[in-house]
């Protein structure tokens, strides 16, 4: 019998309806219903495994065509890459487009899960899940969303839609595609992820930066994010704005440790605290910025 | 193709919510009538006796249940049925049907195996990687496998078959050219 160790839902896993609506809006009305969006699936397994409670019926997006495919776009002086949700983790590590213009999501997409789980696993999941490891890279993309809530298409900034499933998690959207700008010439980026393994572990801490130098000592432009794990993933704002308004050397470096400390906001479980998370992340970016400005060709 | 009816053993506990799947499995074409989240490891291991797949984890981290999805390495404890329509899938048993292939010869030779229990989801595994490119570098192999736990054998064994693997099939390759 496929039952699911789950206390607190009498529902079994064979007693789950599976809904197959072709359209957006028949996907939002099964939502406003009650139902639960699911795309790869393999979050919304493992969940149930580690007892979940079980929804009675899953709304599978697959059938939706307009969730499918990777296009570069480009509009007046910009360009972009735009991405559906459905679009599985495998494909984004070979999709030319995505290697051409976002680099950064790229390389963040070969540290989710392993190739078995990358082949099922979607992008859309993986924002979706507010925890996911393409979520820092997409923060420091700048990426933008389409999504919709109720019969209401919006576009919206990613980090505004984190903030606001803070305020209200149990909001009923659908996110469409992932709109990334493409990187610029001369931009470098770099994408860390720290487990207690070398592979397939949760990340107990992932950090991420975009940079463009204009010297020797000074970068024209620095995005930074920190997320992974359970953390919640945010950009490094005030860490940013010091290192585009000074020039770099050691002072600077030993304030800017206290600083990162401080901006992350990071949580403790049985067996990681907070304070050791928050100084994984320091010691991790202020390497990188030694790297950055030691490799002075760059 | 044969085209095989067969009910479920677990046909009487619901009788209502179940889905029509049409599935390719080791070149026969199935019509199943099953609920729509039974797992594709347990259709082929429990209704199939396709037991050459293994299971272990169920949550997708030890790679024993893997099998060939349309070509791609999927996770079988992570496939529900509805997910699985429509598609053609690969177990390790149509990998040997006739003889063993090259990369479970390899793994005899090198032996890249003790209990044995992960070789078929390692088997897999690597056929995905190595139809897509018969030379990897270590470093992709590494990473192609780091979703395959092996308990025995210290992955020393392992990545020695891949080489061999490799080592034979540049020979074949060479061979072929100089024709
Ligand atoms: C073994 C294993 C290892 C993993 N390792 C990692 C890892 O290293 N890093 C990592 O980030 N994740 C990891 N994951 C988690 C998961 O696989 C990924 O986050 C994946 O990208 C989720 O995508 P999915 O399509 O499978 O999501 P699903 O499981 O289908 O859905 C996840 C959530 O998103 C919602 N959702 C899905 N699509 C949409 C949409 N378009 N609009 C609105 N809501 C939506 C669902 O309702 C659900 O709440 C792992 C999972 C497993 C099983
Ligand atoms: S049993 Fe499926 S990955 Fe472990
Ligand atoms: S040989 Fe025993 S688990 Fe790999």
């Amino acid at each position: 019998m496929i039952t699911v160790k789950n206390e607190m839902a009498d529902i079994k896993k064979s007693d789950i309806l599976v809904e197959h609506p072709r359209l957006i809006q028949d996907a939002m009305r099964l939502r406003e219903l009650g139902g639960v969006f699911i795309a790869g699936g393999t979050l919304i397994q493992l969940n149930w495994e580690f007892g979940q409670p079980l929804s009675t019926t899953l709304i599978n997006l697959e059938p939706i065509t307009e969730l499918k495919g990777v296009e570069y776009i480009e509009r007046g002086d910009s360009s972009f890459v735009e991405i559906g949700a459905l679009t599985t983790i495998s494909e984004c590590i070979e999709n030319p487009i995505i290697n051409e213009h976002a680099q950064l999501l790229v390389e963040a997409c070969k540290k989710i899960a392993a190739p078995a789980v990358r082949n099922r696993a979607t992008l859309g999941g993986n924002i979706a899940s507010g925890i996911g490891d393409s979520i820092p890279a997409l923060l420091v993309l700048d990426a933008e969303l389409t999504i919709r809530i109720q019969d209401e298409t919006k576009v919206i900034k990613l980090w505004g839609l984190l903030s606001l499933l803070k305020d209200t998690p149990q909001l009923n959207y659908l996110l469409l595609l992932i709109r990334i700008p493409c990187q610029k010439k001369g931009e470098q980026a770099f994408f860390k992820k720290v487990g207690r393994r070398e592979a397939f572990t949760p990340a107990l801490v992932t950090i991420c930066a975009q940079w463009r130098r204009i010297s020797a000592k000074r970068l024209e432009y620095i995005g930074i994010a920190v997320g992974g794990g359970n953390n919640d993933p945010c950009r490094l704002i005030v860490v940013e704005k010091i290192l585009e308004t000074n020039d770099f050397d050691e002072n600077l470096l030993r304030s800017l440790y206290l600083e990162i400390v401080d901006e992350i906001n990071s949580y403790s479980d049985p067996f990681i605290t907070e304070t050791y998370r928050k100084h994984v992340a320091a010691n991790l970016l202020v390497a990188e910025l030694m790297n950055i400005f030691c490799d002075k060709e760059g | 193709m044969k085209i095989d009816r067969f009910e479920n053993s677990t046909n009487d506990r619901i009788l209502e919510n179940k889905i029509a799947l049409n599935i390719t499995i080791n070149g026969r074409l199935y019509s199943l009538i099953i609920p729509p989240t039974y797992r594709l490891v347990d259709l082929l291991r429990k209704d199939l006796e396709l037991t050459g797949t293994k299971i272990s984890c169920e949550i997708g981290r030890c790679g024993s249940c893997s099998v060939l999805m349309n070509g791609n390495v999927v996770n079988s404890c992570l496939v529900m049925a509805y997910q699985a329509n429509g598609m053609v899938i690969e177990t390790i048993e149509q990998v040997s049907q006739e003889n063993l292939h090259p990369i479970q010869q390899a793994f005899l030779e090198e032996g890249a195996l003790q209990c044995g229990y992960c070789t078929p989801g390692m088997v897999i595994a690597l056929k995905s990687l190595l139809d897509k490119n018969n030379q990897p570098t270590e470093e992709e192999v590494l990473d192609y496998l780091c979703g395959n736990l092996c308990r025995c054998t210290g992955y020393n064994g392992i990545l020695r078959a891949v080489q061999r693997y490799k080592n034979e099939s540049s020979a074949i390759f060479d061979n072929k050219t100089l024709e």
